[in-house]
């Protein structure tokens, strides 16, 4: 497929509150670290201009509040979202555990046109610290038996591995945006009717 | 009850039960017994007119006399009948000793009188009215309320069923409104929860001119030809209200009355009704009053006078209004904003001791009757004095052992480096400041004037900020009412270790991060000790983010407890329940601000809608007071109009926001765009008057003043955004947004229910609304950090047996209460009395719907050791039936469990009775050790589960727990046998299929009990079991039981205590599936699936009486 117009893609984060989600966007559009960030209300979201295989394209990032009040509040936010990335802090199991629940919470609340097929990316973050608990294998496990979500460890404070993964991201969520095209000949149109579809759809998929 | 003797005439609308020579015991027509036209047209008459008289009476007569007196009257036959008989006891024999007729009716009348005079005390403090108690009586019967259901008032009205109107009543309860019609035999019943109501509106249209509206999930109901619409529609938007704020906060049990209006101080009460409706009626009045002035809550309104106040700054008289309450006098001028004033009643009786004219103020219409209510009022305050003094002294004991001392504002600590400029600015504005105060007074009791507010538009000083900030907010009066509690909170906040805490610990670095106050100890410890203390105090809240980053902006204005209680008020008083686990307040407000768009800017709210942005927008804004999004030295100036006007100002402000960018955003195409557009707008919001402390530099490319953005939301919408108007819009959206809440959570309830493939969605739709129906009379659990969606409906055992023995088949015989109890605690994972709805959908699915196996192993698991508690097996020792057994199961649980009551106390008792059992189990069997136990407990429950998807075995990480059921000793079999007789004893090819099995069951057990194998588990024999049987040590170095493979013969928990022969009687899960199953019937009848609906149909029918006609 040719560059022949601007791709916006929309990448909505999420995960328990704390585990580094300001600091992985931030690492990632602006290139630096900084411990200085408020904790996130609402939503705030950064765009940033990358080139996958020869294409450009925007992506959108939006970081979202992870206090759990938060979490049903989400639903504004998720409407046209391209890929989803889970952040998890290798520090603290029990924001693993919630990975689960916000991939679920993610599905329900956004309904994508198809779910099992929707493009979600895991980070676990903070590997520079040295108190670890979770390890890559458990998490590798997991990310595997939710059909085959890439795993990257990350660590935005030092940098390691947040290029890459974000390159991922964009790269399937191009993968999915470029389906979502074959629906339909105008790009003004594709969220919405994208949307349309997946509310129709709803009721069949929800029993997942 | 007897009545004053009154004149009536015999008339054809009541019905004679006894005559006697002297007396009449008569029944109204139309009730009870007699029946016929007549009747009928009786009670249309008492429907349609308000008489409503009680349906018995009796009345006095004198044989030649044509005047009946009225002299009792009552609601039941058994009152009436033991007046009847009082009278046969104690008047009638004297009566015959009178000479005339005349001397005997005196002597009746006097008599009676008489009686009611020493029942007078009682009768004053029966603050409702005769008649009201007639219609409370006759409420509660018609619509099957339970006792404690109150009547708040009744309105005639017409109900328009379909396209005919029903003159009838419409009765407002506390959680009901309900109508009665019956005109002419046909009657109409109506009865709404108003927990269920989604909208209430006052409607005119042709179809039903003039009426109020009444939306519920249901569908809509119009009422027509009220005589007070106003009065009733008020009433019935509070009392909907009053349920929604039951939804949000989880505490139903916070509906009280107020005794203390019956002794109210005021003369002229006004003629109402009822009770309760003057208590609802003065609540709203207080509340108003609360709120216009700042208050504290429980400040209750006494009364209003019209009256002048003479202002001294410039010696004139105002016209306006007082208000009086226990602790304040205020003011409020009739020209809207030109004076308020606010007057503690303990600053009154120190200014009259002091003689100083600080607060002098002259009144006008100054009646005789203030003063001495003033002054009764001033008599009823507690002595201050001698407060403080004790006060005091308690804090200087104290102050050696405290262990933290409060920050003064951090702004005095981590100077900025102003300009000349600035501070020239500043020195300015205190200047005017100090005059203004000096003509108008400083503190509590200044005149907020026109000139004031005009002051506070421009910005306080900083300066002055906490202290003006507390004084508008009226947080100072919750301070200086709560001394000491700030000190207590923080003490016993530090030094525990919960949730709340740890989520505050994690944010105190991300507050205000680029304050150096903030980049180290001084600040975040002061703001560990704020949050930590608020969590503490009001724990319906806790600690949600966002409350960190307004708490650090307090900090660098006021004192320590100043911002402390600053806090409070914000989450208490001005954004009511934002904070909240479901953030309900803030939901509300972005309703309100959507409507407000959509009035106030109509083709950008369009636009604004169309891109998905509304409901982004407010949230932070709004939560952070600006702060997360402005920068805060630009984002203090909103906050200085906020604590002065109250929420109204967030609203014109972003309005105006909203406004001022409606060009570039009615362009965008995207919503990403349009955030860009807001973002670096607020971000370019400057502050020329002051210079932030911050190391992050303000790099932003300035767009506007924040005085001019401040000046410009007042000038476009300060007049169209009122105060009154924000809470009649929050009144309206807060029913939306809790309906919406309540919805998702049952859709997610229901989601989850289903993944169990047991009851049908349609049926598990009825069960959940049944479940709600029957939690509502119970305190709801919190909804904070719900495992899943469905731990939010959670039963004790009382609610979980009356829907478990309507529903389930296997609840119907004689064992019915065994069967339930033992699934409740199959059911009830956590041993804490309750059950979820999930509990109680499997427990049902299983009897209805689960194949033969799953039937019968749940069975086989509810009889299992360690879940069955010896409570119930003890009598084993005396008998070998299973009669006397369940029979004391019974009265186990009936002892302990009233049923279905909802109180509190009665609930612990349940689960203290449960837990006690384990203890029971634990002491007993010294083999196991607690963790063993509930190890053990938890393998059962997930045995007679399997099958079913387990809601924590998902979970990246946690192995999923054994699941085995050990091996079931007699008594235990005995009990599940007995039990499998009752469900089968209708048909006798099952029942003796059930014999047959047991037969068989019961020789397999004999087959393995051999006496003396030496699998004792105690310490000593241990070796000895060792030698002689190395294989079946099955026990893992915990004495855990769970490596077992399945069908192998498990030895059962015995106990060391009661060793008998029968103690190694067993019987496996394996034995005993096998066994059922091999006979046909018995398969075929476990294995029919069974309809539960016509059930959930009677369960429904009984709770709602929805439209009958």
């Amino acid at each position: 497929m040719s560059s022949r117009k601007k791709v916006l893609l929309k990448v909505i984060i999420l995960g328990d509150s704390g585990v580094g989600k300001t600091s992985l966007m931030n690492q990632f559009v602006n290139k630096k670290f900084s411990n200085q960030y408020k904790a996130t209300i609402g939503a705030d979201f950064l765009t940033k201009e990358v080139i996958v295989d020869d294409r450009i394209v925007t992506m959108q990032i939006w970081d979202t509040a992870g206090q759990e009040r938060f979490q049903s509040l989400g639903v504004a936010f998720y409407r046209g979202a391209d890929c989803c990335v889970l952040v998890f802090d290798v520090t603290a199991p029990n924001t693993f555990k919630s990975l689960e629940s916000w991939r679920d919470e993610f599905l329900i609340q956004a309904s994508p046109r198809d779910p099992d097929n929707f493009p979600f990316v895991i980070l676990g973050n903070k590997v520079d610290l040295d108190n670890r608990a979770v390890s890559a294998k458990r998490a590798q496990q997991w990310c595997q038996s939710k059909n085959d979500i890439p795993y990257f460890e990350t660590s935005a404070k030092e940098a390691v591995n947040v290029e890459l993964a974000f390159q991922t991201i964009a790269r399937n969520a191009l993968a999915q945006e470029t389906e979502a095209e074959l629906y339909n000949e105008f790009p003004d149109q594709i969220k919405l009717n994208a949307n349309d579809n997946n509310r129709n759809r709803d009721g069949d998929n929800c029993a997942c | 009850m007897w009545v004053k003797p009154q004149e009536v005439f015999q008339s054809a609308l009541w019905d004679c039960d006894e005559t006697t020579l002297y007396f009449v015991l008569q029944r109204r027509k139309g009730h009870g017994k007699s029946k016929g036209l007549s009747s009928i047209i009786v009670g249309t008459l008492d429907s349609v007119r308000d008489t409503k008289p009680a349906p018995f009476r009796i009345l006095h007569q004198t044989p030649n006399s044509e005047i009946y007196y009225v002299i009792a009257t009552a609601l039941t036959e058994h009152e009436i009948r033991e007046d009847w008989n009082w009278l046969f006891k104690n008047v009638s024999p004297t009566l015959h000793s009178f000479d005339s007729e005349e001397e005997v009716t005196e002597f009746v009348c006097c008599k009676i009188n008489s009686i009611i005079a020493t029942g007078q005390e009682s009768i004053t403090e029966d603050e409702d009215t005769v008649n009201y108690k007639n219609v409370d009586y006759d409420f509660h019967q018609r619509f099957n309320m339970p006792k404690d259901e109150k009547l708040v008032c009744y309105y005639s009205c017409s109900y328009w069923k379909g396209k005919m109107p029903r003159q009838g009543w419409l009765y407002l309860s506390v959680h009901y409104m309900c109508f009665y019609s019956y005109i002419f035999g046909r009657n109409t019943t109506l009865k709404i929860r108003w927990a269920d109501v989604t909208e209430l509106a006052k409607t005119n249209s042709l179809l039903f001119p003039d009426s109020i509206k009444v939306v519920t999930r249901d569908g809509e109901h119009y009422f027509t030809m009220l005589l007070k619409k106003n009065e009733t529609f008020a009433l019935m938007q509070q009392l909907a209200n009053i349920a929604m704020k039951q939804l949000i906060d989880d505490k139903s049990g916070t509906f009280n009355t107020d005794k203390e209006l019956l002794t109210k101080l005021s003369k002229n009460v006004p003629k109402k009704p009822s009770f309760l409706k003057r208590d609802l009626d003065a609540k709203k009045q207080s509340n108003l009053y609360t709120l216009r002035f700042r208050l504290p809550h429980a400040e209750k309104l006494d009364g209003t006078e019209e009256c002048t106040l003479w202002t001294p700054y410039n010696k004139r008289h105002n016209w306006g209004r007082m208000y009086l309450s226990q602790n304040f006098i205020c003011f409020d001028s009739r020209v809207s904003n030109l004076v308020r004033l606010i007057i503690p009643l303990r600053n009154v009786y120190q200014v009259e001791k002091a003689d100083s004219g600080a607060t002098s103020s002259s009144w006008g219409v100054w009646k005789e009757f203030l003063v001495h209510k003033i002054s009764e009022l001033l008599a009823k305050l507690p002595n201050d004095m001698y407060r403080e003094k004790s006060g005091k002294a308690v804090a200087s004991s104290r102050g050696e052992e405290r262990e933290w001392t409060p920050q003064p504002p951090l702004m005095t600590l981590f100077k900025t480096h102003q300009t000349a400029s600035i501070k020239q600015i500043q020195q300015k504005k205190e200047k005017q400041w100090e005059d203004h105060m000096a003509e108008v007074g400083r503190g509590v009791s200044m005149y907020r004037t026109t000139e004031g507010s005009e002051l506070v538009v421009k910005g306080i000083p900083e300066s002055l900020r906490g202290e003006l900030w507390s004084v508008f907010s009226g947080s100072i009066l919750q301070k200086v009412q709560s001394k000491g509690l700030y000190e207590r909170l923080v003490k016993e906040a530090l030094s525990s270790k919960n949730q709340a805490n740890d989520e505050i610990e994690r944010d105190l670095h991300r507050s205000l991060p680029e304050h150096p106050a903030f980049q180290n100890d001084v600040g975040i410890s002061a703001l560990r000790r704020v949050l930590c203390a608020y969590a503490l105090k009001n724990p319906t809240i806790g600690y949600c983010q966002a409350m960190n980053i307004v708490a650090s902006v307090l900090l660098i204005y006021c004192p320590e407890e100043q911002a402390f209680w600053l806090l409070a008020t914000i989450c208490e008083t001005l954004l009511p329940d934002y904070y909240n686990t479901r953030v309900v307040g803030a939901l509300v407000d972005q309703g309100v601000l959507e409507e407000l768009t959509k009035s106030q800017l109509p083709d950008l709210h369009a636009k604004l809608d169309e891109l998905g942005m509304m409901k982004m927008i407010s949230l932070s804004w709004f939560l952070t007071l600006f702060i997360s999004v402005m920068p805060y030295e630009s984002a203090v100036n909103v906050m200085d109009c906020f604590f002065y006007d109250g929420a109204k100002v967030i609203f014109q402000v972003t309005l105006t926001i909203l406004d001022v960018n409606k060009d570039k955003l009615l362009k965008c195409t995207e919503d990403g765009q349009a955030m860009q557009i807001l973002s670096e707008y607020l971000e370019g919001i400057s502050n020329e008057e002051a210079m932030a402390l911050s190391t992050e530099p303000r790099t932003a490319k300035k767009t506007i003043k924040i005085q001019d953005l401040v000046y410009q939301s007042y000038r476009m919408y300060g007049a169209n955004v009122s105060s009154e108007c924000i809470e009649h819009l929050r009144l309206k959206h807060r029913l939306r947004v809790v309906r919406q809440l309540e919805d998702s959570l049952e859709k997610n309830t229901l989601r989850a229910l289903q993944q169990d493939r047991l009851l049908e969605p349609n049926e598990l739709q009825e069960l959940l609304s049944i479940i709600r129906e029957e939690l509502f009379w119970a305190k709801r659990v919190p909804s904070e950090r719900l495992e899943a969606p469905y731990e939010a409906y959670r039963l004790d055992y009382g609610q979980f047996k009356t829907i478990y023995t309507a529903l389930s088949p296997w609840a119907k015989g004689d064992y019915a209460e065994a069967i339930t109890a033992r699934i409740f605690k199959l059911m009830d994972h956590d041993d804490d009395g309750l059950v979820s709805a999930r509990g109680l959908s499997v427990g049902i699915g299983l009897s209805t719907r689960g194949d033969a196996q799953m039937r019968l192993r749940a069975l086989y698991c509810a009889h299992a050791p360690p879940l069955l508690s010896p409570l119930e097996l003890r009598p084993t020792h005396f008998t070998e039936t299973g009669e006397e057994l369940a029979t004391d199961a019974i009265s186990f649980f009936d002892s302990i469990e009233p049923a279905s009551s909802p109180d509190p106390s009665l609930q612990r008792s349940i689960s203290e009775v449960c837990s006690e059992g384990n203890q029971m189990d634990k002491s007993t069997d010294s083999a196991y050790s607690q963790a063993e136990s509930s190890q053990a407990v938890d393998s059962v429950r997930a045995c007679a589960l399997l099958g079913l998807p387990s809601p924590g075995a998902s979970t990246p990480g946690t192995p999923p727990p054994p699941r085995t059921a050990p091996a079931l000793p007699r008594p235990h079999f005995l009990l599940l046998l007995a039990a499998l007789h009752d469900l089968t004893q209708h048909s006798t090819p099952l029942y003796e299929a059930v014999a047959r099995a047991g037969t068989v069951l019961l020789q397999l057990g004999e087959l393995r009990h051999r006496p003396n194998l030496g699998r004792e588990i105690s310490q000593d024999s241990l070796y000895l079991a060792a030698a002689a049987q190395p294989s079946a040590i099955e026990l893992d170095p915990n004495g855990n039981t769970t490596e077992q493979e399945p069908g192998r013969p498990q030895p059962s928990p015995s106990r060391d205590s009661d060793r008998d022969p029968t103690d190694d009687w067993s019987i496996t899960l394996e034995q005993f599936l096998a066994t059922m199953l091999t006979e046909a019937t018995l398969e075929e009848f476990f294995n029919k699936q069974v309809s539960i609906l016509p059930q959930l149909e009677a369960l429904r029918q009984r709770d709602r009486l929805h439209s009958v006609s």
